[in-house]
């Protein structure tokens, strides 16, 4: 037994154990250990997987598929990524496979295609960016008018309901990008290594997204203040 | 200094949040926000997204699905 397990500083979560630690404790045939990892990394894994198949049961497929890659694979596991890093490889591999057949199999379904990522971002609100295409940019906002409520108070279900579903209409690298760094709260370098893309596409993505999703929450909590006249 | 424009600031509101610009450009950036007021709104309002988009609540595996897998990895264990 190591004496004192090391905690994760790459990124909040429960803490668990260095990686050679549970990777030796996995192949050991520790449960507890196994069941402590599907407690911490499952959500991220669901959301991740979320961005790629059409509802929450695919995606609960998906993760449970992902574990069992898992176990077929850690003795092979050299440590060449990080462990968390690897098994969010694993899940995002099926969980396109997972999307793509789905998609196949369910007419007028569109293919996330990677074009959809340079698409001009969405900043509704925004004409003064129509003449803007580039890739890395997105279209600058009218003048940004203040939103009503104060940060805290804008914690209503509503606004979760118009995030989630603003999160449901970005391309599926976008939503990966978000999730992983805004939901899970993962550094850019591990979002790089597990998608496996530079820091500048990261960035962008990352970009794409917020500014997308600000646009979502502006135009909601815009049309709030409309209702109520401050002046 | 160049002064920056809004373009340009809304541009790289990623990059510094990330602390990835270097110390001219972040110069320039926070520069920016003092002229600019509707700049420091469209910060303020990023900000606030990546607070609410991290507030969504997650769920987990549903009680089947991690049985399924203790008893997969029981199963894997015992080979």
């Amino acid at each position: 037994m190591r004496s004192m397990p090391e905690a994760d500083s790459q990124s909040p979560g429960p803490v668990l154990p260095a990686d050679d630690v549970v990777v030796e404790a996995l192949r050991c045939g520790d449960e507890d250990m196994f069941a402590a990892l599907l407690t911490a990394w499952s959500p991220g894994m669901l959301q991740v997987a979320r961005a790629y198949v059409a509802d929450e049961y695919a995606a609960e497929d998906v993760v449970q598929d992902a574990w069992v890659g898992v176990l077929r694979g850690i003795d092979k596991f050299e440590a060449r990524s990080a462990l968390r890093t690897w098994v969010y490889r694993i899940v995002i591999n099926r969980a396109k496979t997972r999307g793509v057949n789905d998609a196949r199999t369910v007419p007028m379904t569109s293919l996330a295609t990677a074009k959809e990522d340079f698409d001009p971002a969405v900043d509704p609100g925004g004409p003064l960016g129509g003449s803007r295409g580039a890739d890395d940019s997105v279209a600058l906002p009218q003048t940004p008018v203040a939103w009503p409520s104060p940060e805290g108070e804008i914690l209503a279900l509503e606004v979760h309901q118009h995030i989630e579903r603003a999160l449901g209409s970005l391309p599926a690298r976008q939503r990966v990008v978000i999730t992983l760094r805004d939901m899970q709260g993962y550094s850019s370098d591990e979002v790089c290594a597990i998608l496996e893309i530079t820091a500048a596409n990261q960035r962008v993505l990352l970009h794409r997204a917020r500014a997308s999703l600000r646009g979502t929450l502006d135009r909601y909590l815009t049309a709030q203040s409309g209702k109520e006249p401050t002046r | 200094m160049t002064t920056m424009n809004c373009e340009e600031f809304v541009d790289l509101v990623t990059a510094y949040l990330d602390e990835e610009l270097d110390a001219g450009t972040r110069r320039r950036f926070t520069g920016h926000i003092g002229v600019c007021g509707g700049c420091d709104v469209y910060l303020r309002q990023i900000r606030v997204t990546v607070a609410e988009v991290g507030r969504l609540p997650a769920r987990n595996l549903t009680d089947r699905s991690r049985e399924n897998l203790l008893e997969a990895f029981r199963d894997w264990s015992a080979r």
